[in-house]
């Protein structure tokens, strides 16, 4: 059994993490619904009516019943484009810190435990990371990848994965230095079943904690390619990528951004309190950064 | 280790990292696209392109072209761009100073949001200003930097004309891009001073403090808060690397002619010269501030040498 | 001495040429196209909103209030050199500091006078010029022959470097022949030499000399209607009103080029009072700017038209497009008209890819209707009844609001059987190597903007001819047409080659035929002002609104 320095579970700690499990009900809820997109869908989201094109939401003037949040520029119904496009802003999302994380977890393993050379290149390639401008490297991967939702995945892992490097690293070495490394090398265990077996699990808290604040970011990271163009391609729909298309009819048809704008900022904000919940609970007296 | 030591290691490491970046910044932006084709007519005989190509030297094998790359970068001399036929140094300095200025601005009105609410909800942690706080920074976060941008112009630039929308030259353009990324800047911050205090309010002295019968407002300041900045001020100095991702959008939105934008024309119209500068002279600078920075927490205290 | 007749004098000589066996019939052809073409398009050229500009403008009375007029342009210059770039925002900018040569007479589209007062061809590879006198230069130095011969010298020499010398390659040499009289010495007979003459500005021979290349960029001083005063790089350029200047004088004392590269932004500007012209308004946002009562947005009709070429030759392979029932399906699967009512400002369909403003176009042949049954029907006796999939590439070829368009048209496509994916390239040069390597089948946009060339022959050849690197398509007979076309002057007889090419083409249907554009410009209430045909704003023609 691992050991954990941990204190344990109670009902008042619980009942403390009520941000986080509100957080996690808003957060299954759009989970759900993007999941479950090609049922729940009222209407293709590739496909429109030009006739129909640009139809405010129901509720207002000259809205339409059959697109209960309009339509877009070329008579895509909104809310199914909304949905689907949950599906593809979250599972980038998802994906690229899974990516993320496990190169970054696994290059801060190495560099933590067994130090010198090994640690020194590989810190100095995360410096190299984190000095590099994003925007040169996105603009640079996606010109020579082409832009795809593929290539988008790529992009933000390879610009992630610093983060997790450095936090694990730190406490990589931390941990080595603790009572009970010693006592397990003592007992005769191999590195590999020190590392496996004991020092990973005390580190999956911190990756976990890092890794949900990141897909919120990543969200937003995406809008972000998407509005200079990087992105996810046409006719593909994504948040963000709505976000900025929808952008220049801030001036007269003011919803049609809000609704992307909205769907973001819950779900960061749901992927936030849950994030915030686990580190709650996993870790109380946090060492590590929010 | 000594403070000259330290500085000597760390030294070291930023040569290496800017090597490194050399290198990535050489073979992204010879990778990212041909500036014969942006600078010539769409009908130019290939005659007379491959007489330019050979001008600029790009048909040299590109393990030369590094190798010349580098021998100039270290000397300081970039070439010209290509597209402006002026060193692309001038250029950049030029506008370093506006960036730089719009980074300052915003990272002051980031502060200015960011601790109090920080320190009021690490003060007053699970009370509804620290959930208010957590949703208005993640607010902050999630909004895109273009879409709050374009809001501000349109109600306070079109509608109300307190502001001019867009451009560069009195201290009323600065207004609306500084408040903007201000509040791209305000919400990390926030969370890190919040966190910082926690953790600092959690600690012994303070509590010692506490015991003693010191009035809280003595508490808060001269013990919790004064030992709180070191931590996040290093933090802080290292999120200056991330500015430039935040400065690109709103300088392109708010017309604003700095650096950050200067180097996505650069990329998008395959002028290396003024790419590989600006790279390079901004690894510098964040490369010093974080020198400087890890140093002074360094010696200030001792719990944070790596 | 006026346009016309510069241009119908030079005719002449042109024709004597050609019977004396100095010239090919070709030659003279080129030369019809320069001098003729115009005029067909001239009464076909209106500006949607009110009679088009001549040049010159009276000088209005002075309407006090507005002093400066502003000018948007979305992308900085590399510099305020004339002859070392090749952008259009900088050609509208040295329009205002510099003169030409010549310039296009607005009503007429042919070019006339500017710095030369006439030309005439005085052998197959000769014009001699006479130029204005009394023109001097921002900083006093005088306008002479000596002058052009140093700018066609500066321009041609290969030090120098510039980028506009192959549009000057088939000058020799400049001889002066007293101070105001050059002759001009081309290496082989040269008919567009007079098109040319619109886009070559001129600049002061001793002031380059004395500053530099260097200096010149950054500090321009031409004989224009406005005067530099200063350049905020990558913010704005300031101009004043030139009051020496040898012509009508501007109506407004500054002016102003500002930098806006987010097209959001410039709207907000025009809309918030800061910006009176802005180019390229997106299609959705005419609405908006003509309700918010301080702007309105403007529409004129250019030649450039747009086009999905189908690899029909099979030059990049064999695909589906071959089958001449395969292609006309694709034109009968789009709705060309509802993308023109909705998601377009305006357009001229082209049935046979010739917009209505070029000679020859024959305006009884009815453009494809949208009937995806027919294309359908179509695809299934060709043996595609299961439809099939298309590598699309396109770009950002000048159509406004191209994205909506081009989602539009796949979703259509899409729906009758040919599952287009569209490839987006972003640089225009990349799309265009492609297609003269024969790698871009099977479909990819094109556009052509004839060169100013008002003339079926300005897109037909070098489009669609089986010799053209740009052509994936190969009809003899439609070759034999516009070579016969091109062999005769007569107009009646090209009219009637160019209507039996353009029944082919209709029905052959080598591209998806898309229409010719409507350029939007968003205007300021407080200017009065008409978009140019040519496309190069003239902020010196525009006068305060007189409420």
């Amino acid at each position: 059994m691992p050991l954990r320095p941990r204190a344990p579970v109670g009902w008042r700690r619980l009942r403390r993490l009520r941000g986080g499990l509100a957080g996690g009900a808003v957060l299954t809820l759009i989970v759900a619904a993007a999941a479950l997109a090609p049922w729940v869908a009222p209407h293709n989201p590739y496909v429109g009516r030009v006739i129909d094109r640009l139809l405010p939401p129901v509720w207002m003037d000259g809205g339409d019943p059959r697109y209960p949040l309009g339509t877009d520029q070329i008579g895509r119904d909104v809310l199914s484009r909304l949905l689907y496009g949950g599906r593809v802003s979250l599972s980038i999302a998802v994906l690229a810190v899974f990516v993320a994380g496990t190169v970054g977890l696994s290059l801060g393993l190495l560099a933590g435990f067994y130090r010198g050379r090994l640690d020194w290149t590989i810190s100095a390639a995360v410096d190299v990371m984190l000095t590099f401008p994003f925007v040169l490297l996105a603009l640079a991967t996606i010109a020579v990848l082409g832009p795809s939702v593929r290539n988008v995945v790529i992009v933000l892992g390879i610009t992630g994965w610093p983060i997790y490097t450095r936090v694990v690293r730190a406490e990589v070495i931390r941990l080595r230095a603790l009572e009970f490394t010693v006592a397990a090398r003592a007992i005769g265990l191999t590195n590999a079943r020190l590392l496996l077996r004991h020092i990973v699990p005390n580190l999956l808290n911190t990756v976990i904690v890092i890794a949900s604040l990141d897909i919120a970011r990543f969200i937003i990271v995406e809008a972000f390619l998407s509005y200079l163009g990087l992105g996810v391609q046409p006719p593909t729909p994504s948040w963000g990528g709505m976000l900025g298309d929808f952008r220049p009819f801030m001036f007269d048809r003011w919803w049609l951004p809000t609704f992307p704008g909205t769907a973001i900022f819950v779900t960061a904000l749901a992927v936030n309190l849950v994030g915030d919940g686990l580190r709650d609970y996993l870790d109380p007296q946090s060492r590590t950064s929010p | 280790m000594t403070l000259t030591a330290r500085l000597g290691r760390n030294l070291v490491r930023a040569v290496v990292v800017l090597f490194g970046i050399s290198v990535i910044t050489f073979v992204l932006s010879h990778v990212i696209g041909d500036p014969v084709s942006v600078l010539l007519p769409l009908d130019a005989p290939a005659s007379t392109r491959a007489s330019y190509r050979h001008e600029m030297g790009l048909d040299r094998p590109i393990a030369a072209q590094y190798l010349a790359f580098a021998e100039d970068t270290v000397q300081g001399r970039f070439g010209d761009s290509f597209l402006v036929k002026k060193p692309a140094i001038a250029l950049i300095a030029e506008r370093i100073p506006r960036t730089l200025l719009l980074t300052a601005a915003g990272m002051v009105i980031a502060v200015t949001i960011a601790f109090p609410l920080g320190i009021l909800s690490a003060y007053r942690r699970r009370s509804l200003v620290d959930s208010t706080s957590i949703a208005v920074a993640v607010a902050g976060a999630a909004i895109p930097i273009y879409w709050l941008g374009l809001m501000l112009q349109i109600a306070l630039g079109v509608h109300l004309h307190w502001l001019p929308p867009s451009g560069y030259g009195s201290w009323r353009h600065l207004v609306l891009p500084a408040f903007t990324l201000g509040v791209f800047l305000a919400p990390v911050t926030m969370r890190l001073v919040r966190s910082g205090m926690i953790e600092v309010l959690n600690q012994e002295y303070v509590r010692t403090a506490r015991a003693k019968g010191l009035p809280e407002g003595r508490v808060l300041l001269r013990h919790a808060f004064r030992n709180m900045l070191i931590p996040v001020l290093t933090v802080l100095g290292l999120q200056f690397g991330q500015l430039m991702g935040g400065a690109v959008i709103t300088e392109t939105v708010f017309a604003w002619p700095g650096v950050a934008s200067l180097v996505v024309q650069a990329i998008q119209s395959s002028d290396f010269p003024v790419t590989q500068a600006a790279v390079m002279i901004l690894a510098v600078i964040i490369l010093v501030v974080n020198l400087s920075v890890d140093t002074v927490a360094g010696t200030l205290d001792p719990r944070l040498r790596a | 001495m006026d346009a016309d007749t510069l241009a119908l004098e030079n005719l002449d000589r042109w024709w004597f040429f050609y019977r004396k066996g100095l010239i090919t019939r070709r030659e003279l052809f080129q030369a019809v196209l320069a001098a003729g073409s115009a005029a067909g398009a001239a009464g076909l050229v209106p500006a949607s909103t009110g009679a088009p500009r001549a040049w010159p403008v009276a000088r209005a009375a002075a309407a006090a209030a507005k002093d400066t007029v502003t000018l948007h342009l979305n992308s900085d210059l590399p510099n305020l050199d004339p002859h070392m770039h090749i952008l259009r925002e900088e050609i509208i900018t040295m329009y205002h500091m510099f003169n030409n040569l010549g310039t296009r007479d607005l009503k007429t589209m042919k070019i006339g006078p500017d710095l030369a007062t006439s030309w005439k061809i005085v052998s197959p590879t000769a014009w001699e010029m006479d130029l204005r006198q009394g023109v001097k230069f921002h900083n006093g130095d005088v306008f002479t022959a000596d002058t052009v011969k140093f700018n066609y010298d500066r321009v041609l020499n290969p030090a120098e470097k510039s980028p506009q010398r192959g549009n000057h390659d088939a000058i020799d040499h400049v001889e002066v022949l007293g101070p105001y009289k050059v002759r001009i010495v081309t290496k082989r007979p040269y008919p567009i030499f007079v098109e040319r003459l619109q886009n070559f500005q001129m600049v002061p021979e001793k002031y380059v000399k004395d500053k530099g290349d260097a200096y010149v960029a950054e500090h321009p001083v031409g004989t224009g209607p406005y005067k530099f005063v200063d350049w905020k790089r990558g913010s704005e350029i300031n101009v004043v009103r030139n009051d020496d200047y040898w012509g009508p004088k501007p109506a407004i004392p500054h002016a102003k080029f500002r930098i806006i590269t987010d097209v959001a932004t410039a709207v907000a500007e025009l809309l918030a009072g800061n910006v009176d012209i802005v180019r390229y308004v997106p299609t959705d946002q005419i609405a908006t700017i003509n309700r918010s009562g301080r702007a309105t947005a403007k529409v004129q009709k250019i030649l450039r038209v747009e086009y999905v070429a189908l690899d029909a030759a099979g030059r990049s392979g064999s695909n589906p497009f071959q089958d001449k029932r395969v292609r006309q399906a694709a034109n009968y699967a789009i709705d060309a008209d509802l993308y023109l009512k909705r998601l377009q400002p305006g357009g001229d369909r082209t049935p046979a890819a010739l917009n209505p403003m070029h000679f020859g176009f024959d305006p009884s042949i009815p453009p494809y209707a949208h009937d995806p049954d027919a294309a359908r029907k179509l695809l299934a006796e060709a043996g595609y009844k299961n439809g099939f999939d298309a590598r699309w590439l396109t770009s950002n070829l000048g159509m406004p609001s191209y994205q909506n368009v081009y989602d539009a048209m796949a979703q259509d496509l899409a729906g009758a059987g040919i599952r287009a994916k569209q490839q987006f390239i972003q640089a225009t040069q990349t799309l265009v190597d492609l297609i003269t390597s024969s790698k871009a089948g099977p479909m990819f946009g094109f556009s052509w903007g004839s060169y100013s060339v008002f003339d079926a022959d300005g897109l037909y050849w070098d489009c669609f001819h089986p010799t053209s690197n740009l052509s994936y398509w190969h009809h003899p007979r439609f070759a034999e047409l516009i070579e016969a076309a091109r062999g005769t002057i007569d107009p009646d007889l090209r009219r009637r080659f160019y209507a039996s090419a353009q029944k082919i083409v209709h029905e052959d249907a080598p591209v998806i035929f898309l229409w010719g554009f409507h350029s939007v410009f968003g205007a300021s209430t407080a200017i009065d002002w008409t978009p140019e045909p040519d496309e190069i704003v003239r902020l010196y023609n525009v006068r305060p609104h007189q409420a």
